[in-house]
């Protein structure tokens, strides 16, 4: 990792933002693992459903 | 050298129906949206959209008829209603196209990331009842863009010392609102404002900022949006930001509103400091910033260079180190440090924004060194990245499908993040997996109940003890009928040209100046509430008592 990179870890230690973060994602389960099991989950709908759900979704500007 | 200042939020929905087949206009349907979000009490009460008084004008003041707006001169309900006082102090409107969110003022970035995420509810809410008087299957998005040419906006605004040349406030922002998209954007699939290009980039509101600095907000956006309208006293300014996008996660939250308040900060106290902010400003003035914005949300490497105006050139990450490290620099000269060598931050809420601001460029440069396998696996890093957690699931679907960025699922996928109802919101399934900064029962406690420390906490009270009378409501101002008037019967006649005749006799109208945000809290205007049964009377008495000093803003 060049030097420029390293200058990045914060001087504090990690129990500032510890004290300020609730829950954190430090679960057991594989982050890869999750992500499938999300997938698996909605690619039934996203199959039959995502042109359709895409194309319907028009909006005119805001600011 | 604090965090805390006044700061708000707005939030634009896209609003749609669900289904195939169906025709609908957003603005019918923003109005519908907005309705749900209205109760009988508060159909009466007008948005009071008259240009403010010149600021510092005696507070309280009996407001001339001829001064009123007609339609505040009625207790009648709105036929279209396009404005409602969320029961938090914040306002729900019509925007345009969009069903709007403004969050109440508060003074702490952890405060307005909460208070935002009441908005969620209220909308969410609103939405449901409109989906019932309707009958018809509305739905809300929180995003930017519909990846068909249209963008609407997230918005913050930070309340600054008027003091500070905007010149200056321009050029430490550009430099600040290019770079930080590095960890706060919200991710976005497509290139260009029609998607014109398959692929992903980090920010979904990127591709739609087209100049440096302006007035507008809907066509040829700027970095730097100008508005100067302050809601506030002569001392201070708002400072409007339009380039942000609307996050589902806690923590680029926080980090957008911290990172940036801690920047004005900066240059609030940059002289006290003797810090040289125009030589630091000079030599990292971006040769085309609106080009490095696009830029920089289109690198997924995080290694594009960003050319120099004086030659050289640098990249976004290296920007945002040094912007924190000049913070380090003015905090250590005002504050001193301890003997770590950290400034003695003053407060709990600075110490932590400063954590993870360090944090998120840790995070950024571990994202940086990865492959794309590796990327897929870093958990701790996507439940701060929003972007990232968001690239991981569609990044994941592509490999599984073997499709390309072009694919519809994956287009569905970015806009179902967004889904306001979670019954239907893909974020929601993923956000356990994220930090958050406050619990889904601090958001409901902040959907009914206004921040303490602001004027929102009197606007809400005030609306919910005594509505029938609240003729008009602003940030700046409360309006409301005085019913122990003595010429309360003397009849308004055709003067106003309004035909709802038998409602607009003549009570007097009283006006309370509460141009000072921090001013009306909970702790100054509590006892009035308990002395007062009526409006006109709890106003009169809070205006003998307005402080007559100028705010101060900061939470010293």
């Amino acid at each position: 990792m060049p030097q420029q990179f390293e200058q990045a870890h914060p001087q504090q230690t990690s129990s500032d933002i510890e004290e300020t973060i609730l829950t954190s994602s430090q679960e057991t389960q594989d982050q890869s693992d999750v992500l499938d099991d999300i997938l698996d989950d909605i690619e039934s709908t996203l199959e039959t459903n995502a042109e359709e759900y895409v194309n319907s979704f028009v909006q005119k500007g805001g600011e | 050298m604090t965090v805390r200042r006044v700061i708000g939020t707005e939030t634009e929905y896209a609003v749609s129906l669900q289904g195939a087949g169906h025709y609908y206009n957003p603005v019918q349907l923003s109005f519908d949206v907005v309705s749900g979000a209205a109760d009988d009490s508060s159909r009466t009460i007008r948005w009071d959209y008259r240009q403010e008084d010149p600021v510092n004008d005696a507070r309280g003041t009996r407001l001339e008829r001829a001064a009123a707006r007609p339609d505040m001169l009625t207790d009648s309900p709105q036929l279209n209603i396009t404005n409602v006082i969320a029961p938090n102090g914040g306002r729900v409107y019509v925007d345009h196209a969009h069903p709007e969110y403004s969050a109440p003022e508060t003074v702490d970035p952890f405060d307005a990331v909460c208070y935002d995420h009441a908005g969620d509810l209220i909308m969410q809410k609103a939405c449901e009842q409109a989906r019932e008087q309707t009958g018809q299957p509305i739905a809300l998005h929180r995003n930017n863009v519909d990846g068909k040419g249209s963008s609407w906006g997230t918005h913050e605004n930070y309340m600054m010392l008027r003091s500070v040349p905007f010149s200056l406030v321009a050029r430490l922002m550009t430099l600040h609102f290019v770079t930080r998209q590095i960890y706060v954007g919200s991710g976005r699939v497509g290139l260009g404002e029609h998607s014109e290009t398959a692929g992903y980039q980090l920010s979904q509101r990127a591709d739609y900022i087209q100049s440096k600095i302006g007035l507008q907000t809907t066509f040829d956006r700027p970095i730097i949006n100008t508005r100067d309208e302050s809601h506030s006293t002569s001392d201070y300014r708002r400072l409007h930001v339009i380039v942000g996008d609307a996050n589902r996660m806690d923590v680029p939250q926080v980090l957008k509103l911290g990172t940036t308040s801690m920047l004005l900060w900066l240059l609030e106290n940059a002289d006290q400091a003797d810090f040289d902010l125009e030589t630091f400003l000079n030599d990292l003035e971006l040769a085309d910033p609106v080009a490095a914005m696009h830029t920089v949300s289109h690198d997924l490497s995080l290694a594009a260079t960003l050319p120099l105006t004086h030659g050289g050139q640098t990249t976004a990450w290296l920007i945002q180190l040094k912007l924190r490290q000049a913070v380090y620099q003015v905090a250590a000269a005002v504050h001193g440090t301890d003997t770590t060598g950290e400034p003695a931050w003053p407060d709990k809420s600075t110490t932590s924004v400063m954590a993870m601001w360090g944090q998120a460029l840790a995070d950024v440069a571990t994202i940086r060194h990865a492959s794309d396998d590796e990327r897929l696996g870093l958990s701790v890093e996507a439940g701060r990245i929003e972007w990232l957690l968001k690239w991981q699931l569609l990044e994941k679907l592509r490999r599984k499908t073997a499709c390309d960025w072009a694919a519809p699922r994956l287009k569905a996928i970015d806009l179902a993040w967004a889904a306001l109802d979670p019954a239907s919101s893909v974020f929601t399934r993923l956000a356990a997996r994220t930090e958050r900064v406050h619990t889904a029962e601090d958001a409901q406690r902040a959907a009914n109940n206004a921040p303490e420390a602001t004027r929102a906490w009197l606007r809400a009270n005030l609306v919910r003890r005594f509505a029938p009378d609240v003729a008009a409501v602003s940030w700046s101002r409360l309006t409301v009928r005085d019913r122990n008037a003595e010429t309360a019967d003397e009849p308004v006649g055709e003067f106003y040209g309004n035909a709802d005749h038998n409602q607009t006799l003549n009570r007097h109208l009283f006006s309370l100046d509460i141009a000072d945000p921090l001013a009306f809290n909970k702790t100054r205007c509590e006892q009035a509430f308990a002395s007062c049964d009526n409006a006109a009377d709890l106003l009169r008495s809070l205006a003998q008592g307005a402080p007559t000093d100028a705010p101060d803003a900061h939470m010293r």
